[in-house]
C-alpha cells in the first residue's frame, strides 16, 4: 500500500492533471483517514482530536516515509484535506438523514450538540461550493487549513506561494465564508 | 493581519475594489475564531458505527428486547432478565468501547453495594453490572418508562409551580443519596425522568464516579476523559478543570436544570463543538439571569408563532374566565427577582458562594412556592439603595465600645481563668510576641493614622499585616479563654476596618464578612462552654450585632431581625451589672434602636417607632450625667437620625424634620469637641443634607438650599483631605444631586444643569469602572432624572418665552434613560416604597415629551 501511495503521489507530482492517479488515491486517503479518526477516538482518554494530527498521521501511514518529501507530502496534504472534507460532509448528511427516519431517546444531549456541528459543516460546505466558483484557489486554502489542519506556512508549500499571500487570501476567504454563513 | 499591513494593503489595491475588500475586512473582524482553527474531530462528528450489540442479543442472564438511547457514554437497551420462574424488565446501559473495563468493574465493585441500597421512590434502583464477554462494562437499572423532565413540561405545558413542585421532589431524591454519601456529578435533565404518574425518577446515580474517578482520587485518571463522562453543559467549572467533586457539584447540576426548566435554554450553550470554548465560558463568563434567558427565548418562540392558547377554567365552572397565552416555558417576568436570585446562587462559578447544600437550595424554592422571602439575593443591593447614611452611622457606637474595651487590656476577669492557667502560661509565653504585634498594629498604629487625612492606603497594609498575625495565632487552635477572647476581639476589629458598616473602611466587603464570623463563632462557642461572665456576653451580643449587619447588607431582612432580636436580648439583662460603663450604655441603646429599625424595615412602624424612643431614653439620660463625651454624643446623633428614617419612611415628614434636626444640633457639638475627628465632620455634613432633604419635603424647597449647600462645601472638604476614600467620595455626589433637586424644584433650571453636568460625568465615569455596581447605576439614574427634568423645563420656559426644541430633546433623552433604569429596578424587585415609585413620578414627565413629540 505504501509503495502504491508513493508511486501514485509521484505520478501526481509529474503530472498535476493527472486524473487517473488522483482518482485512485483519493478513496484510499479517504478510508485511511477515516480508519484513523475511528481508532483513535476509541482508544482511552481520547477525546478529540484535530484534523491536523490525522492527517499527518496517515501520511506516514500510507507512504511510510520517515524523510520529508516536500514534493509528495504537499501533495499528499491537498488531497488529504479534500478528503477530510467528504468525510466529515457525508458523515454530517447521514446523521441528519438518519435524524428524520428513527426517533430515538437521547440519552446524554450530545446529538443535540452535533446537531449545531452539522449544520456548520453543511452550511460551510455550501459557501465553500460557491466560493469555489470564481475563487477556487481561496477554496483550497480553506480546504487545507480547515480540514488538512495546515498551517500557513504548509499551506504555501503546497500551494507554491508567498506565505504572506496565503494569509492575506485566508482572512480574505475567512471574512467571506463567515459572511455567506452567518450573514444575510 | 495587523493595522499597518492592512492599511498598507488596502491602499496597494485599485481604487474601485477598496470599498469591498473593506467590507470583506471589517467582516474579518467579525468572523472571530470562525473556523480558525483547524476542525476538531470527536465522538460526534464522525459515523456511528457500534455495532457491538444489538436487539436479540443476551449478555449474562439479560435478553436486549431494544435499543432504547444512544449517546456518547453507550447505548440503552430496554431488556428482560430471566430467572427462574420470573423476568422482569430492566434498563441495561452497555458503555461503549474506550473505557478502561478493568478499573470500571472494580470501582462499581466498590460502589454496587452503596447504589443498590439507595433506596428512594424518586431514585432508580441500580440492580447489576458486569462485562460483556467482548469486555465491554454494563450496568442494570430499574426500568423507568418515561420522559425527561424537560420534555414532559413542555408536553404538559406545565406551569411555573408544577415546574418547581416537580424539581423539589428531584432536590428531595438528590438529598437522599447525599445523606448515604453518593454524588450524582451527572444530573441533567434527560438523567431524570417524569413517568405517566408525574413522579420524576433519577437515573444512572453513582454512575459517573464508577466511570471517572476524582482526579486526585486516582492520579491515573487523565482529566481529558472528563468530557466523554460528563455532560459539559451541565458540567460544574470545578467539573470541568478536572477538580474534585463534592455535593456542591450536583447543586450546580441542579441550577442548571432549574433554568432550563424556567427558561427552556441553558445557561450556557454549545456553539458547534468546540468544548474548550465551553468550558472556557463556564468558567469565566457570568450566564444571564434566567428571566433575561427566558424573555430572549420568549421572543424567538413568538416569532416562530408557537403560541399556544390556554383557557383558565373558572374554579367553579367551565366557562373561560379568561384566555391567556402561554409559550412552553413560564413567563419571563414571573422569573425576576427571587427565582432568577435562587438559580444564580446555585450556579455560582465559585462552589463556596453557591448554595452549601441541596438542602438549602430546596428550602430556598420552597419558600419561593409559600410566597416567604427567600435566602438567595442578588448581589444585595435592594437596602444597600437605600439612604446610603444607614450603611455608616449606624453602628458606630458598637465598635467605638469595642475598641475602648480592648485597649484597656484586661477585658475578662472571674473563676474560669483559674481552671486555664495552666494552660495559660505555656500559651502566653507562646503568642505573646504575635499578639503584641498584632495589637499594636490594630489598635494603636491604625488608630493614630485613621483620623490623618489620605491614609487609607496605609490602613490597608496594616490590616492585611495584622490579618497575617492573626491567622497564625488561630492555627495553633488555642483553647484558652483569654486568648480566644482577645482573638476573637481581634478578628472583629479587623472585620470593622476590613468593611463593616462602620468607620471609614476598606470596602472589602466579603472579607469583613469572614472575619466577623470568625470572631462570632469563637465568642458563641465560649458562652456555650459555659463561661457567662457579663462581660463574655456582651461580646457575644457584639457577634450577634455584626451578623446582623452581614444579613442587613445582603438583604436578609428576616435574619437582620432575627440577629438584633438576638443581640438585644443578650444585653438587656447586663444593665444592672454593667450599667456604670458609657461605652456598655451605648451599646444597649444601639441594641434598641437597630431592633426597631429591623422592624420597621419589615413593616412594624410600631415597634421600630417605640425601641428607637427607648435608645433615645437611654442616651439622652447618660448625656445629662455626662454632657461632654462626645462619643455619647455622636451615639445620641446617630440615634435621631434612625428615629427620623422611621418616621420619614412611614410618610410622617414633618416629624421626621425635627428629629434630622435634633440629630444635626447633637452631632455639631460632638464635632466642636472634637475638631479633628473626621468621621464626626463626615456625619454632621450627612446631617446637614438629610436636613435640606427633608425640608424640601415638607414643601420648603428654597429655604432648604442654604443647608445643602452646607452639606456641599463640608463633603468636598472632607474628600479633597483624602482622595483615596470612596465614601467621601460618595457623600459629595450625593449631596450634589440633593442640591440639584432642590434646585429643580425651586425652578432654577440653568444652575441645576451647571452643578449636575460634571456630576453625571463623574457617575458615567464611575459606571465604566464598575459596569456591575448597582448602586452606582442607580444613583446615576437619579442624578440622571433631576438633569432631565431640568434640561426638559428649562427648555420648555425658556425666561425670554422662547420654546428651546434642543434642550427639550436632551432633556426627554435622559428622563427615558432614568425612567429605563428605574423600571428595571422595580421589575426586578430590587427597589421598594418611595424608590420603587420613581419611575412613576418620571412617566409624568415623559408624558410632556409626548405631548410636544418628543
Amino acid at each position: 500500500m505504501a509503495t502504491e501511495v508513493t508511486l501514485l503521489l509521484n505520478e501526481l507530482g509529474k503530472n498535476k492533471g493527472n486524473r487517473e492517479a488522483l482518482d485512485e488515491l483519493l478513496p484510499i486517503v479517504y478510508d485511511e483517514l477515516r480508519r484513523l479518526a475511528g481508532s483513535f477516538l476509541n482508544r482511552e482518554h481520547a477525546v478529540s482530536i484535530q484534523t491536523t494530527e490525522l492527517v499527518h498521521e496517515a501520511y506516514f501511514k500510507l507512504t511510510n516515509q520517515r524523510s520529508v518529501d516536500w514534493q509528495n507530502r504537499g501533495q499528499f496534504f491537498a488531497i488529504a484535506a479534500q478528503a477530510m472534507r467528504r468525510i466529515l460532509i457525508d458523515a454530517a448528511r447521514s446523521r441528519r438523514s438518519l435524524k428524520r427516519g428513527v426517533e430515538r431517546i437521547n440519552i446524554d444531549d450530545v446529538p443535540s450538540i452535533s446537531v449545531d456541528v452539522d449544520k456548520h459543516l453543511l452550511d460551510l460546505d455550501a459557501a465553500l461550493k460557491e466560493l469555489a466558483e470564481f475563487d477556487p484557489d481561496q477554496c483550497r486554502i480553506v480546504e487545507l487549513r480547515y480540514f488538512g489542519g495546515l498551517t500557513i506556512e504548509e499551506t504555501a508549500e503546497v500551494m507554491k506561494v508567498s506565505p504572506a499571500t496565503i494569509k492575506r487570501e485566508w482572512s480574505i476567504a475567512r471574512a467571506w465564508l463567515f459572511d455567506r454563513v452567518n450573514g444575510s | 493581519m495587523t493595522a499597518e499591513e492592512r492599511s498598507s494593503f488596502v491602499s496597494s489595491l485599485p481604487a474601485d475594489i477598496r470599498p469591498d475588500v473593506i467590507i470583506l475586512l471589517n467582516a474579518e473582524s467579525d468572523a472571530g475564531s470562525f473556523i480558525e482553527d483547524p476542525f476538531l474531530i470527536d465522538q460526534g462528528s464522525m459515523d456511528r458505527d457500534d455495532r457491538s450489540a444489538v436487539a436479540g442479543d443476551q449478555i449474562d442472564e439479560y435478553r436486549l428486547i431494544e435499543q432504547i438511547g444512544v449517546g456518547g457514554m453507550g447505548s440503552v437497551y430496554l431488556a428482560e432478565q430471566q430467572g427462574e420462574g420470573f423476568s422482569q424488565r430492566v434498563a441495561l446501559k452497555l458503555i461503549k468501547r474506550g473505557m478502561d473495563t478493568s478499573s470500571v468493574l472494580k470501582r462499581f465493585l466498590i460502589e454496587r453495594q452503596i447504589l443498590a441500597n439507595l433506596e428512594h421512590p424518586n431514585i432508580a434502583r441500580m440492580l447489576d453490572g458486569g462485562s460483556t464477554p467482548d469486555g465491554l462494562p454494563y450496568f442494570v437499572m430499574e426500568y423507568v418508562k418515561g420522559d425527561s423532565i424537560r420534555a414532559y413540561c413542555e408536553a404538559k405545558n406545565s406551569d411555573l409551580t408544577s415546574r418547581l413542585r416537580l424539581f423539589s421532589k428531584v432536590c428531595s431524591a438528590v438529598i437522599y443519596a447525599h445523606q448515604n454519601l453518593v454524588v450524582h456529578r451527572d444530573l441533567k435533565p434527560s438523567n431524570i425522568l417524569v413517568g405517566e404518574d408525574g413522579e420524576p425518577k433519577l437515573l444512572d446515580f453513582g454512575i459517573a464516579k464508577v466511570l471517572q474517578p476524582d482526579w486526585n482520587a486516582d492520579n491515573d485518571a487523565a482529566t481529558a476523559t472528563q468530557f466523554r463522562v460528563l455532560t459539559p453543559e451541565y458540567a460544574s467549572p470545578e467539573q470541568l478543570r478536572g477538580e474534585a467533586t463534592s455535593t456542591l457539584t450536583d447543586v450546580y447540576s441542579l441550577g442548571v436544570v432549574l433554568y432550563e426548566l424556567l427558561t427552556g435554554v441553558r445557561p450556557f450553550q454549545v456553539h458547534g463543538r468546540d468544548l474548550s470554548a465551553l468550558a472556557a465560558a463556564i468558567s469565566t463568563k457570568d450566564p444571564k439571569k434566567p428571566s433575561a434567558a427566558a424573555s430572549e427565548h420568549d421572543d424567538i418562540t413568538r416569532n416562530d408563532d408557537k403560541r399556544t392558547l390556554v383557557y383558565e377554567a373558572h374554579p367553579t365552572g367551565d366557562v373561560p374566565l379568561r384566555s391567556v397565552i402561554r409559550t412552553a416555558t413560564p413567563d419571563a417576568r414571573a422569573l425576576r427577582g427571587d427565582l432568577d436570585n435562587i438559580v444564580m446562587k446555585a450556579i455560582r462559578r465559585e462552589p463556596e458562594r453557591r448554595y452549601q447544600s441541596v438542602t438549602e437550595l430546596l428550602d430556598d424554592v420552597d419558600r419561593y412556592l409559600k410566597g416567604l422571602p427567600v435566602k438567595a439575593t442578588a448581589d444585595s443591593i435592594r437596602y444597600r439603595l437605600g439612604k446610603f447614611v444607614r450603611r455608616h452611622k449606624a453602628a458606630v457606637a458598637a465598635s467605638a465600645a469595642v475598641a475602648a474595651l480592648l485597649i484597656g487590656t484586661t477585658a475578662v476577669t472571674g473563676w474560669q481563668y483559674q481552671v486555664a492557667n495552666a494552660e495559660r502560661a505555656r500559651a502566653e509565653r507562646q503568642f505573646n510576641e504575635t499578639r503584641a504585634l498584632s495589637k499594636s498594629v490594630l489598635y494603636e498604629i491604625h488608630d493614630a493614622i485613621e483620623q490623618l487625612p489620605g491614609s487609607t492606603p496605609a490602613r490597608e497594609l496594616l490590616v492585611s499585616k495584622a490579618l497575617e498575625y492573626l491567622d497564625r495565632l488561630a492555627a495553633e487552635n488555642p483553647t484558652d479563654p483569654y486568648l480566644l477572647t482577645e482573638l476573637a476581639d481581634a478578628y472583629q476589629r479587623i472585620g470593622d476596618l476590613q468593611g463593616g458598616m462602620s468607620r471609614s473602611n476598606l470596602g472589602q466587603r466579603e472579607k469583613s464578612e469572614q472575619s466577623y464570623k470568625r470572631s462570632f463563632d469563637i465568642r458563641r462557642s465560649l458562652v456555650d462552654r459555659g463561661f457567662t461572665e457579663p462581660k463574655l456576653v456582651w461580646k457575644l451580643s457584639q457577634g450577634y450585632t455584626k451578623m446582623a449587619e452581614t444579613s442587613f447588607q445582603n438583604a436578609d431582612l428576616d435574619g437582620y431581625l432575627e440577629n438584633c432580636g438576638k443581640a438585644l436580648e443578650l444585653v438587656v439583662p447586663l444593665e444592672a451589672e454593667l450599667g456604670s460603663d458609657p461605652d456598655f450604655v451605648i451599646d444597649l441603646a444601639a441594641a434598641y434602636a437597630r431592633f426597631g429599625r429591623a422592624n420597621a424595615a419589615l413593616g412594624k412602624a410600631d415597634i421600630g417607632a417605640e425601641n428607637s424612643r427607648k435608645a433615645i431614653a437611654i442616651l439622652e439620660s447618660e448625656v445629662g450625667k455626662k454632657p461632654d463625651h462626645p462619643e455619647l454624643l455622636i451615639s445620641l446623633s446617630t440615634v435621631n437620625d434612625m428615629y427620623a428614617e422611621i418616621l420619614s419612611s412611614f410618610g410622617q415628614k414633618a416629624e421626621a424634620l425635627a428629629y434630622y434636626q435634633k440629630s444635626l444640633e447633637i452631632g455639631k457639638k460632638a464635632w466642636s469637641l472634637e475638631p479633628s475627628n473626621i468621621t464626626y465632620r463626615r456625619d454632621v455634613a450627612v446631617s446637614y443634607l438629610y436636613v435640606s432633604k427633608t425640608q424640601c419635603e415638607v414643601g420648603r424647597c428654597s429655604e432648604a438650599i442654604a443647608d445643602a449647600d452646607k452639606a456641599l462645601s463640608m463633603s468636598k472638604e472632607i474628600a479633597a483631605s483624602d482622595k483615596q476614600n470612596a465614601d467621601f467620595a460618595a457623600v459629595v455626589r450625593a449631596a450634589e444631586e440633593n442640591k440639584g433637586e432642590l434646585l429643580v424644584r425651586s425652578g432654577r433650571f440653568d444652575e441645576a444643569i451647571r452643578l449636575l453636568s460634571p456630576t453625571l460625568e463623574e457617575f458615567e465615569r464611575l459606571m465604566s469602572s464598575d459596569p456591575n455596581d448597582k448602586l452606582l447605576a442607580f444613583s446615576a439614574a437619579a442624578v440622571r432624572e433631576q438633569l432631565g427634568r431640568a434640561h426638559l423645563m428649562s427648555g420648555m420656559k425658556d425666561t425670554k418665552g422662547k420654546f428651546v426644541s434642543k434642550e427639550v430633546a436632551t432633556g426627554c433623552s435622559m428622563l427615558r434613560a432614568a425612567f429605563d433604569v428605574f423600571k428595571e429596578f422595580r421589575d426586578a424587585g430590587l427597589t421598594t416604597g418611595e424608590e420603587a415609585a420613581r419611575a412613576e413620578v418620571i412617566s409624568a414627565d415623559l408624558e410632556k415629551c409626548t405631548s410636544i413629540g418628543r
